[in-house]
């Protein structure tokens, strides 16, 4: 299996020039890089590690590592669909699904992009359409803590299903992996427990990492 | 056509967006499926269908494990054939 491509914040190498469509953060200003999201299409898998991971971040890691994950997989913590803008995507967080710039992710975390390269552009536009579909969707920390619990046991393990929380509620990968099933009607990942993590969506063999760099703003 | 062959299987996972997860019985393969493919289905949601994990599904599914019908079953259609033994 090839190895992951990663683009890291502390990679100071840029490719090209990125101008602003409008106010950023100053943060990001002074950090100087934005990702060349030009290789980015529609309906993209994101996937974020945190440098320095919150408490949540490190108990997602932990949790995807005591269940069984590799560490190379079990690090990513975070997953999002690219809306195709050059700027926005749609994620599950603590506040819900929403849409936000990748700004608050580029100087501070780990990012990969991957993609299912079978796809058709109508079909990569119609998994970032239904993830926008779950918009304002309430974020399932609940299933968080019945993962945490899995976890103990081996996510591996069959017949470990999720009790029925929270089916209005959704987590980060969820959201990734279910926008991409309603549109292709393929599982990207057969987890045990039947609900997706992003470890799972790093280890897909379904989706290939896409090569990107970083521009200088 | 495509080769279609006929499964049984529970329910793993639902979302209110339309989309469940199958996981069959024999095979232990997981299917995914839209609510569209649900017989008369007519725009419910899954609670109005009774659908929640570990309901009990018929469905019929192509080589490549596309599902093209998902009939509901009332019960775990095992039990019901041990109960008549």
């Amino acid at each position: 299996m090839p190895g992951q491509i990663v683009l890291d914040p502390r990679d100071r190498t840029t490719t090209g020039r990125w101008i602003p469509p409008g106010p950023i953060p100053p943060s990001l200003r002074q950090f100087g890089q934005f990702p060349n999201t030009h290789a980015w299409h529609p309906g993209d898998l994101l996937l974020f590690s945190a440098l320095i991971p919150s408490r949540m971040s490190r108990a997602i890691i932990r949790g995807q590592e005591r269940g069984g994950y590799a560490p190379e997989d079990a690090r990513w913590h975070h997953a999002a669909v690219y809306l195709g803008d050059g700027i926005t995507i749609c994620e599950a967080s603590i506040g819900g699904v929403h849409c936000v710039p990748v700004y608050r992710y580029v100087e501070t975390h780990l990012l990969r992009i991957r993609r299912d390269e079978t796809l058709s552009p109508d079909k990569r536009w119609l998994i970032a359409m239904n993830a926008l579909t779950r918009l304002g969707s309430r974020y399932a920390l609940e299933r968080i803590f019945s993962l945490a619990r899995q976890a103990r046991q081996g996510y591996w393990r069959r017949g470990n299903t999720l009790p029925l929380l929270g089916m209005r509620a959704v987590i980060c990968s969820e959201l990734c992996n279910d926008s991409y099933s309603l549109v292709t009607g393929r599982l990207l990942v057969a987890a045990a427990s039947g609900t997706v993590k992003p470890a799972d969506l790093s280890m897909t063999p379904q989706l290939v990492d896409v090569e990107t760099s970083w521009l200088r703003i | 056509m495509p080769d279609i062959e006929q499964h049984e299987g529970k329910i793993l996972r639902i979302n209110n967006a339309g989309l469940g997860i199958i996981e069959d019985e024999r095979s232990q393969q997981q299917f995914v499926f839209t609510f569209d493919k649900i017989q008369n289905y007519r725009g419910e949601e899954a609670r109005q269908l009774g659908l929640t994990v570990g309901t009990y599904v018929r469905f019929s599914a192509t080589a490549d494990c596309q599902v093209t019908t998902v009939e509901i079953l009332p019960k775990n259609p095992h039990a019901v054939r041990i109960s008549r033994e």
